[in-house]
C-alpha cells in the first residue's frame, strides 16, 4: 500500500470522508485508468453513506472486470457490504474467465475457503484444474468440490447429478489411485450417484492385502449393508473383529445381522470373547432376534454393573426391558457387589433405573430419604478419592436438589440447592456437573458476579465458550452489563475467522480430504452461531447502557447472522441422574436462559428499530420475550411509529403508564425489570436524537419529560426498594433454614449457612451497585 | 458399546463431558485442526450409541507421527475419556488402536511415546500395564515457559514429566531404557 492510499485509508477509519475523497480524486487524475483507485473512490462513498451511487458505478466496473488482487479484493468487500453476495463472488468468477491467472484463480479459491462457499471452491478448482493440467492435486481438488457442491442443500438439479458425474470422471482419470484419500473422494463420489457397487471394489481394489484404512472400512462395511451383500459383510466383520483385534461395536451389529440373514451360529463366538462389547452384542443379538432381552442385561448388569457406564448402556435398551421384571430383579440384587466403591457406583446405576423406571419418584418422600441415606453411607469415599477424579455418590446429591426443586420451585429451595452444592464442592472442586447447576442457580437469585466466580473456576478457554458460555452471558445487559465477559467470550470468534479459513487451505493442500467437509461446517456453524448472535446484541445493548461506544470497533467485522446454528450444550446441564432434561423443571430452572434462539431474531429488530434501520415489523411474535421485554419493545415502536407519524404522544404515553409492576423478590427479574427499563429510556433518547424525521416541540418535550421520569424512579425509588426487599427476605430465609431438618442431615451447619447468605448478600449487592452507576 | 471412528471437526461442539475435566486440555482451534489436516488417521474417537440413537463421544485420541530415523516415532498428544466410561478399558482400547495404525504401511514407526507427568500414578500405571517403560524425565516439561529449568539438578512431581515410550517390532528395543527414571534432560532436547 502507498503512503497516499494508506492516508486515504486512515482519513476512511477517522470518518474524514470529504478529505479522502479529495486525495482520492487527485489520484484519479494523475492516473485515471488503475482500476483501484476507481474502486477505491466507490469504497469512501459507501463509507460516506452513499450506498446507491456507489452500488452503480461498481456495477459498471464488474462489466469490464479488472485483473488486479487489490481491486478484485476490494470490490468484493463493497459488494459484501452492500448485502450483494451474488455479486460479491461474480466479481472474481469474471475476472476469471477474461483473465484466468494462477494468482487469481488461487485467490478466488482461497474466498471459497473462507466463506464456506462450495460452488465457488468448485468453479474455481475445475479452473485451476484447466490451467495446470500437469498438478494431480487441482485434479483431486475439482473431483472433492464437486462432490462437496452435489451434496450441498445450495445444489440445483443439475448440480445434484451432472456434478458428481464429472469428478468421477476426473478423479477415475488418475488411476491409479495413490492413498486412502484419494479412494475416499472416489468412493464420495460414486456413493453420491449411487454406484454402490463400485464403492466396494474401489476399496477393496486398492486396499489388497494390507489392514484397511479406519474411514473405508466404515464404508465398506455400510455399503455392504446397503447391497445385502451378507456373505462379505460376514466376512469382513469378522475380519475386523479377529484380526484386526478391533472391539468395535457397530462390527457386531453388522456382524449379528449378516449371521442370522445366513443362518451362521453368532452366539457361541459372542460368548467366547466375554469384553463390554459383547455382551452387549448379545443385548442386540436378542433385540434382533426378536427375544427377550432381559436374561443379557441381567448377564451384563452382573458383570459390568458396578461401572458408570453400565446404566446407559442399559437405557439404550430399555424400551426392550420388561420393566417389571427388571424392578423385581433390581430388589432381589440390591448387593452385586462386595468392595464399597463397586457397590456405590452400582447403589447409584439401581437409583437411576428406578427413576428411569418411574420420574413420578422425584415427588416421593420416601425416595427423597432414600436419596440421603445413600449420600451419606457413602460420602467418606469422597476423602479417599483422587482430588481430580470422578465421585459417582454425587449423583445422589444432584437427584436430592432436582427432587427438592421438582416438588417446589422456590426461592428457599433455590436456597438450599445452593447451600448443599457449595459444601460439596468444597471437597470436590473439579465436579463440574455440580459447578454449572450452582452457577445457574446463582443466576436465578441474581448473582452475577457469583455465577460469574464459580464460571471461572470450570476454567472454559477456546471452543468451550461458544457451547457453554450461554449460563453466563445470557441476557447479560439485563443481569450485569459488563464488557469483560463478552471480550472473552468473543474471541472464538475472531480466531474462527482466521484459524479455521487458513485450516481449510491446509487441508486442501495437504490433501486431508475426509476431514474439510466437517471443518468447512465447523467453521460455518462458528461464523453463525446463535450465541455470537446473542453477544453481537448485548455488545450494543451493554455500549447503550455504559455510553461507551469503544468496544464496538472490536466486532466491526462481524453482523448478525439470519441462518444460525445453535451449538449451545443444555445436555451437559442434565448429563447426571437419567441423563436427560426434567421438562417440568427445565422451563423454571433456565428461566433467564432464551433457549430458543428466535428470540434474538426478535431483539435484532427491535435494535433495527432503534437504529433506524428499519420501520416496519409485520407480525413480529412477542411471545419469546419477557413482560418487560413485551412492554419496552411496543414502547420503541410505538415511538418510531410517532416519528414516522403514524402514531400519536398519548399512545406513546399510554405505554409508558402501561410498565408492567417490578415484583420485589429474590429473583433475576429484579435485575433484568431495572435494566431493561434503563436501557429501554436509552433507545428512547437514541431515537430522539438521531431520528432525521421531525415531530412537533411539544411531542419531543413530552417525550423528553416521560423519559426522564421512568430514569428518575428506577434510579431513586426502585433500585432502593430492591435492595431493601432482598436484604429482608435474605434475613427471613436464612432464620427459616437455621433450623432445617434437611440441611442438618446432610451435615450443613450453621456457619456455613452464614457463609453463603453473606455471599448471595454481597452478589445481590454488587448487581444494585452497578445499576445505580447507570 | 464402543464403536471406533474418526475424528472430526464438528466433534468439538461436543466434548463437554471430556473436556470440562481438570486434566484433559482445552486447545485452541488451530492446534485440532493442525492436527486434523496434518496427520487425519491418527486423531480417532470411540463413540457409544445414546437412548436417543445420537453417539455420544466416550473419548478421543490425537496422535502424530514425527522424527528422523532411529528417532521416527508415533506420539500420543492427549487421549482422554468421558468420566461415565472410565474403568472399563477404553484408554487402553485408544492406545492399542494407534499403536496397530502405526504400526502398519505407510506409518511404520519405530516406537510410540507420550509425555505423562511425574505425579500422574493413574496414569503411569496405565502405560505401565500397557507394556510402556519410563525412557526419561523431561525436568520443568509442565512448568511453563515463564519457569524454563537452568540445569536437571532440581526435580519437582508436579511440573517434571516422564517420557515413556513402547518399542515397535522394528525398533529392536534401542527406543527404550533401563533405569530412564534416572535420565534427565531439559524440554528443549525432547523436541523433534
Amino acid at each position: 500500500m502507498s503512503a497516499k492510499e494508506e492516508e486515504i485509508y486512515n482519513a476512511i477509519d477517522n470518518g474524514t470522508y470529504k478529505f479522502a475523497l479529495q486525495q482520492c480524486s487527485k489520484l484519479l487524475k494523475k492516473s485515471p485508468n488503475v482500476t483501484f483507485y476507481q474502486v477505491l473512490y466507490n469504497y469512501i462513498l459507501l463509507e460516506s453513506g452513499k450506498s446507491s451511487e456507489c452500488l452503480e458505478n461498481c456495477l459498471k466496473i464488474m462489466e469490464k472486470p479488472p485483473n488486479d488482487i487489490k481491486s478484485l479484493g476490494l470490490l468484493n468487500k463493497i459488494f459484501s457490504q452492500l448485502g450483494k453476495t451474488e455479486e460479491s463472488f461474480q466479481v472474481y468468477e469474471n475476472a476469471a474467465k477474461k483473465y484466468p491467472s494462477f494468482e487469481i484463480l488461487t485467490h478466488w479459491f482461497h474466498l471459497g475457503c473462507e466463506t464456506n462457499n462450495v460452488r465457488v471452491l468448485q468453479k474455481s478448482s475445475m479452473a485451476l484444474k484447466s490451467l495446470n493440467s500437469s498438478n494431480r492435486l487441482f485434479h483431486l481438488w475439482a473431483a472433492f468440490t464437486s462432490y462437496l457442491l452435489s451434496i450441498s442443500k445450495e445444489a440445483t438439479a443439475i448440480e445434484k447429478t451432472v456434478i458428481p458425474k464429472l469428478g468421477t470422471k476426473i478423479v477415475e482419470a488418475l488411476k491409479p489411485l495413490r492413498s486412502e484419500q484419494e479412494v475416499y473422494i472416489l468412493v464420495k463420489l460414486l456413493e453420491s450417484i449411487g454406484n454402490f457397487e463400485s464403492v466396494v471394489s474401489e476399496i477393496l481394489n486398492f486396499t489388497g492385502s494390507n489392514k484397511l484404512d479406519l474411514e473405508l472400512q466404515i464404508i465398506l462395511l455400510k455399503t455392504l449393508d446397503k447391497l445385502e451383500k451378507y456373505e462379505e459383510l460376514y466376512h469382513w466383520s469378522l475380519v475386523i473383529l479377529n484380526d484386526y483385534k478391533l472391539d468395535d461395536f457397530n462390527t457386531w451389529k453388522y456382524l449379528i445381522k449378516s449371521s442370522l440373514k445366513l443362518n451362521k451360529d453368532v452366539e457361541n463366538m459372542i460368548k467366547f470373547y466375554g469384553t463390554r462389547n459383547s455382551r452387549l452384542a448379545l443385548i442386540e443379538l436378542a433385540v434382533q432376534r426378536g427375544e427377550s432381552v432381559d436374561q443379557s442385561v441381567y448377564q451384563y448388569l452382573n458383570h459390568i454393573g458396578c461401572k458408570p457406564c453400565a446404566f446407559f448402556d442399559i437405557k439404550s435398551y430399555f424400551k426392550y426391558v420388561d420393566r417389571e421384571a427388571f424392578k423385581k430383579w433390581l430388589d432381589n440384587n440390591e448387593i452385586l457387589f462386595s468392595n464399597e466403591d463397586r457397590d456405590m457406583i452400582w447403589q447409584v446405576n439401581v437409583i437411576k433405573f428406578k427413576l428411569l423406571i418411574n420420574i413420578d419418584l422425584l415427588d416421593k418422600d420416601s425416595f427423597f430419604d432414600e436419596l440421603i441415606i445413600k449420600f451419606n453411607k457413602y460420602k467418606h469415599l469422597l476423602n479417599k478419592k483422587e482430588k481430580t477424579d470422578f465421585h459417582q455418590g454425587d449423583e445422589f446429591i444432584v437427584l436430592v436438589i432436582q427432587a427438592l426443586l421438582s416438588k417446589n420451585f422456590s426461592t428457599k429451595n433455590i436456597i438450599i440447592s445452593i447451600l448443599i452444592l457449595e459444601k460439596i464442592l468444597e471437597k470436590d472442586k473439579h465436579e463440574f456437573h455440580l459447578r454449572i447447576w450452582l452457577v445457574q442457580l446463582y443466576k436465578l437469585i441474581n448473582c452475577h458476579t457469583q455465577a460469574s466466580l464459580n464460571f471461572e473456576k470450570l476454567k472454559v478457554k477456546n471452543i468451550q465458550f461458544d457451547i457453554l458460555s450461554h449460563f453466563l452471558v445470557s441476557r447479560l445487559s439485563s443481569s450485569y452489563p459488563d464488557y469483560d465477559v463478552l471480550n472473552r467470550v468473543f474471541k472464538i470468534y475472531k480466531a474462527n475467522k482466521s484459524e479455521t479459513s487458513y485450516f481449510i487451505k491446509i487441508g486442501f493442500n495437504k490433501g486431508s480430504f475426509n476431514k474439510l467437509e466437517s471443518m468447512l461446517e465447523f467453521h460455518w456453524r462458528l461464523e453463525n452461531s446463535s450465541l455470537k448472535n446473542h453477544e453481537l446484541l448485548q455488545y450494543n445493548k451493554i455500549s447503550r447502557l455504559l455510553n461507551n461506544k469503544e468496544p464496538l470497533n472490536e466486532i466491526s467485522d462481524f453482523g448478525f447472522s439470519e441462518s444460525y446454528s445453535d451449538n449451545r450444550d443444555f445436555k451437559v446441564f442434565w448429563n447426571t441422574g437419567v441423563d436427560e432434561e426434567i421438562l417440568p423443571l427445565k422451563e423454571k430452572l433456565l428461566a433467564n436462559i432464551p433457549t430458543d434462539p428466535q428470540y434474538d431474531k426478535i431483539i435484532n429488530l427491535q435494535e433495527g428499530l432503534i437504529n433506524g434501520k428499519i420501520t416496519n415489523i409485520e407480525n413480529a411474535d412477542l411471545s419469546l420475550l419477557t413482560d418487560i421485554e413485551k412492554w419496552s419493545f411496543r414502547l420503541i415502536y410505538e415511538t418510531t411509529q410517532l416519528f414516522n407519524k403514524r402514531s400519536s404522544i398519548a399512545r406513546v404515553s399510554e405505554i409508558y403508564r402501561s410498565k408492567p409492576k417490578l415484583e420485589l423478590n429474590l429473583s433475576w427479574k429484579v435485575s433484568h425489570v431495572l435494566l431493561v427499563i434503563l436501557d429501554t429510556a436509552k433507545s428512547i433518547q437514541h431515537i430522539i436524537s438521531n431520528s432525521y424525521n421531525k415531530i412537533s416541540k411539544n411531542d419531543i418535550l413530552n417525550l423528553k419529560e416521560l423519559n426522564s421520569r421512568l430514569i428518575e424512579k428506577v434510579r431513586d425509588e426502585d433500585i432502593l426498594n430492591a435492595k431493601q426487599a432482598t436484604v429482608a427476605e435474605l434475613g427471613k430465609l436464612k432464620s427459616q433454614l437455621k433450623t432445617s431438618e434437611l440441611l442438618s442431615k446432610l451435615g450443613i451447619n450453621s456457619t456455613h449457612i452464614d457463609d453463603v447468605f453473606d455471599i448471595i448478600n454481597f452478589s445481590n449487592n454488587e448487581s444494585f451497585k452497578l445499576m445505580k452507576l447507570l | 458399546m464402543t464403536s471406533l471412528s474418526p475424528f472430526q471437526a464438528t466433534d468439538l461442539f461436543e466434548l463437554n463431558p471430556i473436556n470440562l475435566d481438570p486434566l484433559t486440555e482445552n486447545f485452541n482451534i488451530g492446534f485440532y485442526l493442525e492436527y486434523l489436516t496434518a496427520w487425519p488417521s491418527l486423531f480417532f474417537k470411540s463413540s457409544e450409541i445414546s437412548s436417543e440413537c445420537k453417539d455420544i463421544i466416550s473419548g478421543y485420541m490425537m496422535g502424530k507421527t514425527e522424527g528422523k530415523g532411529k528417532d521416527w516415532h508415533t506420539h500420543i498428544t492427549a487421549v482422554t475419556i468421558h468420566h461415565s466410561y472410565r474403568r472399563i478399558g477404553l484408554a487402553s482400547y485408544l492406545c492399542n488402536n494407534l499403536e496397530y495404525i502405526t504400526d502398519a504401511k505407510p506409518h511404520e514407526t519405530r516406537f510410540i511415546d507420550l509425555f505423562v507427568r511425574v505425579n500422574n500414578s493413574l496414569a503411569l500405571h496405565l502405560y505401565e500395564k500397557l507394556g510402556y517403560s519410563v525412557y526419561r524425565r523431561v525436568v520443568g516439561y509442565y512448568g511453563g515457559e515463564n519457569e524454563y529449568p537452568m540445569d536437571t539438578k532440581t526435580i519437582n512431581d508436579h511440573k517434571d514429566a516422564f517420557d515413556m515410550r513402547k518399542g515397535m517390532k522394528r525398533d529392536k528395543g534401542e527406543g527404550t531404557r533401563e533405569n530412564g527414571r534416572e535420565y534427565r534432560v531439559l524440554p528443549h532436547e525432547v523436541r523433534f
